[in-house]
């Protein structure tokens, strides 16, 4: 898994700095989705070959699957969108020099949010919204924990754009909001783009928390497989999480070779 | 076998969520009786169980946890020397902390018995009749010992709002679900816990001739079951035990079983057969404290703790005290 960057430039996978991405092979792109059809075949197979009693024949049911795996993506994808919608414009917001000096405060929050175990924070929203639909409290709870990586190097990539090509293109008459736009981001998308990586995967393995509060997903075949002590349940169950973990964080990448900013 | 993971790791986190979901009711955070208290009983002079050392186990849940507190003061007022090794998360874990000698006492359900540990899939009618056939089977395949009985049972049961509008309000039975099925199918969604959607979900479905769909099907800490279904998110239905007085506080109406599906599993303290032989005043133990334990005065202690934020210990404490068996 990435990891968050702490500072400037040390954004995590991140492309080495100036040089040339190659274009990807057909084979190394992939390789990604053929190992995980490959371990979901193997599954596949492992459970058709056995003789299910009637526990694991309920978690292990097709329509079952179905519906809890439709759950984990529908969940991951509010999830992910709400951060991406809070995150970047907070992160840009936190570089401009009126509000730059919250960045620091809002920085220590989001810290704090993400100190407090995910498990901890969606129990807790679960008992004291008790008007709140148990969808909300699971999508407040992830968003609260995926801000953080997305802020933090939407700053960081931000800063480390050069401050001599900032000022070169306001002195050639560009607009702040046209430095913003046209050279400050161009420039922070490799960056921010490692953030929105790291936050996809780490939310696709959070929401299987939401079925603690009854919110679905695939943590609901985890769970029965540890209540039920069915260890075929329990891996299965992980091995889909892991798996749309590792597919989405495929996409991710594909999406990052596509926005990388060409010559850079 | 993988199990020893489950079995090793998850208790604690686990329990440390169910800790959070019961509002913390039993923190250990409370004192317990005196020494002076607890020998002050009739436990003290009737049942002698010096010299012995026990660990007492425990469910997560409420109930569970006044039972192992109850059990606990007990044992110590009897002499004995004890372990807490209360609110480990679900049946089986407990179940096989007793087996691995863990865990050398904890209050057991007849059906969890029957279903879940000697793994039969046909019922037995009759609360008693339940309870003397496992007592008698898991002595003979696993000396495991069940001593008691407690005169109150735990009872699986359906509940909704009451305060529900539309055609969920005329569901007062388990019956009345087939019309509701069969005019809108899509509406009709079910909370439960783990356990009950394994064990008891499809049988009672099969019982009322009606299917929730799988993605009509929500798993959820059994605890939430309340919450969830008192907000009708995510579902308009949930499994609740009759014992539980969160049925009261949160306004929920049980719907009546009417073709008598859900059969009462009475509780009884089970233990090691090797456990009670070395110590056989444990009998004595666990048939006072069942005869004393009847359904109106459970759903009382569970309400104590439950609507009125009282520790386990605390009431456990009350309960021992209240009918003499320790000093006030």
């Amino acid at each position: 898994m990435t990891v968050a960057a702490t500072g400037p430039g040390a954004a995590a996978g991140a492309p080495a700095d100036g040089t040339t991405r190659p274009a990807r092979r057909w084979a190394t792109l992939l390789a990604r989705p053929l190992l995980v059809v490959a371990a979901l075949t193997i599954l596949y197979l492992v459970v058709s070959s056995r003789e299910l009693d009637s526990i694991e024949a309920r978690s292990l049911d097709a329509a079952y699957i179905a519906s809890r795996t439709w759950q984990h993506i529908w969940l991951t994808a509010v999830v992910s969108v709400l951060v991406l919608v809070i995150a970047v414009p907070l992160g840009v917001l936190l570089t401009r020099e009126a509000t730059r000096r919250f960045a620091g405060p809002v920085l220590t929050v989001a810290n704090i949010s993400q100190a407090i175990p995910s498990i901890g924070l969606i129990v807790l929203f679960a008992v004291a919204f008790l008007a709140l639909p148990v969808t909300v409290i699971a999508v407040l709870a992830f968003v609260l924990h995926g801000i953080l990586p997305i802020v933090r190097n939407t700053i960081a990539g931000l800063d480390q754009v050069d401050r001599s090509v900032i000022e070169a293109a306001r002195g050639m008459g560009m607009t702040r909001r046209g430095v913003l736009f046209s050279v400050e981001l161009p420039l922070a998308v490799p960056v921010v783009l490692a953030g929105v990586r790291t936050t996809l995967t780490i939310t696709t393995g959070t929401v299987a928390l939401a079925t603690f509060v009854g919110a679905g997903g695939l943590g609901d075949i985890i769970s029965n497989g540890l209540a039920s002590n069915r260890t075929l349940v329990l891996v299965t169950g992980s091995v889909l999480v892991a798996a749309l973990a590792l597919l989405i964080d495929w996409l991710a990448g594909l999406a990052e070779d596509v926005l990388h900013p060409k010559g850079l | 076998m993988t199990t020893r993971f489950p079995r090793r790791a998850l208790p604690g986190l686990l329990a440390g969520v169910a800790a959070l979901v019961s509002g913390c009711g039993a923190a250990g955070a409370v004192a317990g009786p005196s020494p002076q208290q607890l020998r002050g009983g009739t436990l003290a002079r009737d049942v002698d169980l010096s010299g012995a050392e026990l660990a007492v186990g425990s469910k997560e849940f409420t109930e569970q946890r006044v039972l192992g507190a109850i059990t606990l003061l007990a044992l110590q007022a009897c002499g004995a020397r004890t372990v807490d090794r209360t609110g480990l998360s679900g049946s089986t874990i407990v179940r096989a902390a007793l087996e691995q000698g863990d865990v050398d006492v904890y209050w057991e359900y007849a059906g969890t018995g029957w279903t879940l540990f000697l793994g039969n899939d046909t019922t037995v009618p009759g609360e008693r009749a339940l309870f003397d056939a496992v007592a008698g089977q898991d002595r003979e395949r696993n000396d495991v010992a069940w001593l008691g009985p407690a005169r109150f049972g735990n009872q699986y049961a359906v509940a909704r709002r009451s305060d529900v509008d539309g055609p969920l309000a005329q569901v007062r039975t388990l019956s009345d679900l087939g019309p509701y099925f069969a005019a809108d199918e899509s509406r009709a969604t079910f909370c439960g816990a783990a356990e009950f959607l394994d064990r008891e979900f499809a049988d009672m479905q099969a019982a009322y001739g009606i299917t929730f769909p799988p993605s009509q099907t929500y798993q959820n800490d059994f605890a939430l079951n309340f919450v969830n279904v008192a907000r009708s998110s995510p579902c308009e239905l949930a499994e609740v035990f009759t014992t539980d007085a969160r049925v009261r506080s949160l306004d929920l109406t049980v719907l009546v079983d009417d073709r008598n599906f859900f059969t009462t599993q009475l509780a009884a303290l089970t233990c090691r057969a090797e456990t009670v032989q070395r110590h056989p005043q444990l009998r004595i133990l666990a048939a006072t404290l069942g005869e004393l334990l009847t359904v109106d005065t459970m759903i009382e202690l569970n309400g104590l703790v439950d609507l009125e934020g009282r520790s386990a210990t605390a009431v456990a404490q009350l309960f021992l005290a209240r009918n003499g068996l320790i000093g006030a």
